[in-house]
């Protein structure tokens, strides 16, 4: 029967399992065959996303069988959310994808972790890609932990139609101050019915806090720590404050329901809101949501100069390889397919960001819509104006939105003063970060 | 089982009480007219509230992508199908396909309860053996832990196994009566059968099986289908573990499908996801209607008096 | 004696029977008993113990745990946010659930009791439950009780002015999501339901010859019989909505937001576990709540001797 030691030895016995598991030797699962040279490769690649991209995928899949038809790759799509609790068990239990998709967010908790196998070291071509795209995939103890799929960058998105309708010119962007924001959209909710603003609360936003903390020469990280001061911060708080206030966006309440709502449903794509702020890769599922598509703008400057934006390359998403995959030479080809082929980047199109690969890009760019053009114009129009790359998301930094969120609100509703909501900001994150 | 399924079940087709209500003394006409008036106008409001998600929901399915949020109420209805031809070609597979790989899960889960479940139950209800306390206790502990904490040891067993990307980790353990809602849930329902039944069974020298599949089951219709109606229910919405242990698209169930047309960062197919919802709420419908004729059999209509 | 009465002995201390008596069947319940083990011994109990001793650890999923003793427990004690999704979830639990097996238990008296068109309205109040935690109610229910919502144009028609966006409002946003968990009330109803069923009818006969009135037929037979099964709706939903998690989860978007207002224990464990890669700490606060469930399910069982009725 069981006694007390049986149930104590199997306790410690679990944990250690899992510690096996995590550094066994058949740690990519159920990939099966793989190996030695030249033989068939069978590889498990993981995504998350939505039907078109699905689709791509699958077919870029399908496409690579011309290519190398000895390699079979088993498809694992998903959803955002749930992509990265399965992604985190089977890690636990030693079954990491062979190929997976990689936030910026997470890159540092796996690759930090020994998870992601170095892309540079395992001989990834990386020669046509953009300066400035490559090194936001690598880790200090890993080297290229993984590489770009696309770039992004944070941008300003204005539906024409309501500046119309309220008789108010679209500012300049090149030359536009965070107060010139709130002003323009101040005037646009006075000349517009009840309901409809002159721009979202966007004091939730952690690219557009990015951009402000970076402006303010500092950053959201330095050196694993929290990179921005509490002076920073409640100005931030301020700001947000100012807009709710000025009447220039709605007040807590809606503005919380409107940041809980998808892209479709939002204050913007109904024509409640003049501007709303978007990662460049969301230029495309706006644009189709308003009538006459966005203007895109690129965010205000605290000097009145496009110059002192201290804008950035982020990467929408990355492809990694697994550090445990059972052929990491079949695993590092397919992602040199997906990221230097035109072939590949034909059929992926722009759907994951704008391709960092020069020769791939200028491929597939005279074929693309007028959306999707919108979104590559914006970015090339940025390059001589970015600043620095920003260190990568720390161990414990995924959890820095929600503590955005949390005190921003909070400060919205009155429960907190701006400086008090700059403090919680800084402690919760310092915490976060251990 | 079969013999008490060929028995004219009157109560099933018309509303089971109806026998009670004819036995009540009739009562002077005008004021039981009212009063019966008074019970349908409440129970239609209160139909209303209940069924209006579902409304809205089919009302949406049948709008194109850009009107489903610009309107929350019900009219205008609109009548486009093209909803459910793309959601039904947009996946990877054709929707068909996920409804019938959770039609599988779903019958093996009910299939596992059933068997294995009542004869726990019968355990706990009617047998005296060593430690059953102490058992009883144990399985209703696990009741109380959260799955998030206990799927990742799961996981790593079931890995070990090379069962993953497989239905097993999901329908196996439902054969080991691992659902301690069901079985606590037949516990109270057994116990609720009068002791004199399986008394005069042991008498006439029936054994335990003979008690248990002879007296006990036959009385428990309503139990087994209560379980049935909730496994189907519970499996075929089941989304964490589905996503846990099904991770190609051949082998994911409606919810996982589901989901794959959301993104919750970009632009989502709400129509196609909405329509396919109604389409993966037909089957489990059916199965409650069905079901819920069992449910109305027991005392009240095997004619054991 | 039964499993449940025993049980309730052992919480009030009396025990009574000799041994002999007591282990009567010791083979028949084995056999009966070989799939339940095999399923605990195999799935059910490894993954308990492992959490347990996952409680003591640092554990972020993606590398072996590391044993930091007491850490864990310690971090507890000064987790206000933790402290909050105990409040939230104690109010979910003391409200909701009381709410929910009532109406359950009212409708399923109400369509037991001969109207016409039972199965209709049965499989009509079924209905939410049925759609429960999916998107779909998610996305209605925020539409629902927006700031601009049908609740409050509805509440405009009547003369109220100024109400809140009920979900987005932190002072509201629980009781959306307790309403929305009353509502679902299909499946306590259905087993009500089947325990109504199950009463038999000799009794009622008999008290009908005795000429006593629908009330009393009700309070005197239909309450006593049925309370093995409204015992069992309440220790079940009592446990269920302790770990509630699908409905915060999809109505808040998964952030258990505005501020923390409908943050639930299992929503910030799974939070702690999965989000923020402290799988050891989520065990640990797993098993805090096994504790507290734990406590007020024998609670639960300890009462029931002084109402629940059993025909054994």
């Amino acid at each position: 029967m069981f006694t007390r030691r049986n149930a104590l030895a199997l306790g410690l016995a679990v944990p250690g399992l899992a510690g096996l598991a995590a550094c066994g030797p058949n740690a990519s699962g159920g990939s099966g065959g793989g190996g030695g040279e030249g033989s068939a490769a069978t590889l498990r690649l993981a995504w998350w996303g939505n039907p078109t991209r699905d689709e791509n995928t699958q077919n870029v899949v399908e496409a690579y069988k011309e290519v190398d038809d000895a390699v079979t790759i088993n498809p694992e799509p998903g959803e955002w959310s749930g992509y990265w609790d399965k992604l985190a068990t089977q890690t636990a239990g030693g079954d990491f994808p062979d190929i997976v998709q990689m936030d910026e967010k997470y890159l540092a908790e796996y690759g930090g972790r020994g998870a992601l196998l170095d892309l540079a070291g395992a001989g990834l071509n990386t020669e046509d890609f953009v300066p400035g795209s490559v090194e936001v995939g690598e880790l200090p103890d890993v080297g290229l932990a993984a590489i770009n799929a696309g770039l992004n960058s944070f941008a300003f998105l204005l539906n024409p139609v309501v500046f119309e309708e309220a008789g108010v010119d679209i500012p300049d962007d090149t030359t536009w101050t965070w107060d010139d924001l709130i002003d323009t959209a101040v005037a646009i909710s006075e000349n517009t019915e009840d309901g409809t603003f002159g721009m979202t609360q966007m004091g939730t936003q952690q690219g557009l806090f990015q951009v402000y903390v970076r402006q303010a020469g500092q950053d959201q990280y330095k050196d694993g720590a929290a990179g921005f001061d509490i002076e920073t911060a409640t100005g931030w708080y301020e700001w947000t404050k100012k807009i709710q206030d000025s009447g220039a966006g709605p007040d807590a309440s809606i503005a919380v329901e409107d940041a809980a709502k998808a892209i479709d449903q939002s204050l913007f794509a109904t024509g409640k809101a003049a501007i709303t702020v978007a990662w460049s890769n969301q230029v495309v599922a706006h644009d189709g949501l308003v009538p006459e598509g966005v203007v895109v703008l690129r965010p205000p400057s605290m000097t009145g100069s496009a110059a002192d934006a201290q804008l950035w390359y982020k990467a929408s998403m990355y492809w990694a390889v697994s550090a445990k995959t059972a052929d990491p030479e079949a695993a590092v080809a397919f992602v040199d397919y997906l990221v230097n082929s035109p072939d590949a980047g034909a059929i992926l199109s722009v759907e994951r960001g704008v391709p960092g690969n020069l020769t791939v890009r200028e491929a597939i760019v005279p074929d693309l819509d007028e959306a999707n053009k919108k979104a590559v114009d914006f970015l090339e129009s940025i390059e001589s104006e970015l600043g620095d790359a920003p260190e990568i998301t720390p161990q414990g930094g995924g959890q820095f939105e929600d503590i955005l969120t949390r005190a921003g609100e909070e400060m919205l509703f009155g429960t907190l003063t701006p400086a008090e909501a700059g403090q919680r900001v800084l402690d919760d994150l310092t915490a976060a970060l251990g | 089982m079969t013999d008490l399924q060929s028995r004219p079940t009157p109560a099933a087709a018309s509303g089971g009480g109806d026998s009670t209500a004819a036995r009540v003394a009739p009562r002077p006409r005008p004021k039981r007219l009212v009063r019966r008036g008074v019970r349908h106008a409440i129970m239609i409001v209160a139909s209303i509230v209940m069924i209006y998600p579902l409304l809205w929901m089919v009302v949406s399915s049948l709008r194109p992508n850009d009107e489903i949020f610009r309107n929350p109420g019900l009219f205008p209805i609109s009548l486009d199908f093209s909803n459910y031809a793309r959601g039904w070609e947009s996946l990877a597979q054709p929707f068909s396909h996920y409804l019938m790989n959770s039609t599988l899960l779903v019958l093996g889960c009910v299939i596992g309860n059933l068997i294995a479940c009542s004869l726990t139950a019968y355990a706990f209800a009617r047998l005296k053996f060593w430690g059953r306390n102490i058992a009883f206790a144990v399985m209703l502990m696990t009741l109380m832990l959260p799955i998030h904490v206990v799927i990742v040891p799961q996981y790593i067993i079931f890995s070990q196994t090379g069962w993953v990307n497989t239905m097993l980790p999901l329908i196996l353990p439902k054969f080991l009566a691992t659902d301690a809602f069901f079985v606590f849930l037949m516990v109270q329902f057994i116990r609720g059968i009068p002791r004199e039944l399986d008394e005069a069974a042991r008498i006439d020298g029936c054994g335990h099986f003979r008690i248990f599949f002879q007296v006990i089951l036959p009385l428990m219709l309503p139990a087994l289908a209560t379980t049935t109606i909730f496994t189907f229910m519970w499996m075929w919405n089941d989304f964490f573990g589905s996503l846990i242990y099904l991770t190609t698209p051949e082998n994911f169930t409606v919810p996982l499908a589901l989901k794959s047309f959301l993104d919750t960062q970009g632009s989502s197919d709400w129509g196609a996801m909405f329509a396919m919802s109604v389409v993966s709420l037909i089957p489990l419908f059916l199965v409650f209607l069905f079901g819920q004729r069992f449910l109305v059999k027991g005392f009240a209509t095997t004619g054991i008096k | 004696m039964s499993a449940v009465g025993e049980l309730t002995q052992i919480v009030s201390g009396r025990k009574k029977g000799g041994a002999k008596e007591k282990h009567r069947d010791n083979k028949a319940g084995l056999i009966f008993m070989a799939p339940w083990l095999v399923g605990l011994l195999a799935i059910t109990l490894i993954p308990m113990i492992a959490s347990f001793a996952l409680a003591f650890t640092d554990y972020s999923l993606l590398a072996p745990p590391e044993f930091v003793g007491l850490a864990n427990i310690r971090e507890m004690i000064s987790d206000t946010r933790l402290h909050n999704s105990l409040v939230v979830t104690f109010i979910y639990v003391f409200v909701g659930t009381p709410l929910q097996l009532v109406a359950a238990l009212l409708l399923a008296v109400v369509l037991n009791a001969g109207i016409k068109g039972l199965a209709f309205y049965r499989s009509i109040f079924y209905l939410p439950s049925l759609l429960g935690g999916s998107v779909a109610i998610a996305i209605l229910w925020r539409q629902m009780f927006g700031a601009n919502g049908l609740i409050n144009q509805v509440g405009g028609m009547l003369g109220f002015e100024n109400l809140p966006g009920w979900v987005s409002n932190p002072d509201t946003a629980l009781s959306t999501i307790i309403l929305l968990h009353v509502w679902t009330f299909g499946s306590p109803m259905i087993i009500f339901l089947a325990g109504l069923r199950q009463i038999p009818e000799m009794y009622y006969e008999a008290a009908s010859v005795d000429g006593a009135t629908k009330l009393a037929k009700f309070f005197r037979i239909t309450l006593p019989l049925l309370t093995p099964i409204i015992f069992f709706n309440v220790v079940l939903q009592v446990i269920n909505a302790f770990q509630s998690f699908t409905q915060a989860f999809v109505v808040s978007g998964g952030t258990g937001g505005p501020s923390d207002s409908t943050m639930f224990y299992t929503l910030y464990l799974y939070q702690k576990g999965f989000t923020q890669f402290d799988m050891g700490y989520a065990s640990a606060m797993a098993w805090l709540l096994l504790i507290i469930v734990a406590i007020f399910t024998a609670i639960n069982f300890f009462v029931s001797k002084f109402w629940v009725f059993y025909d054994d």
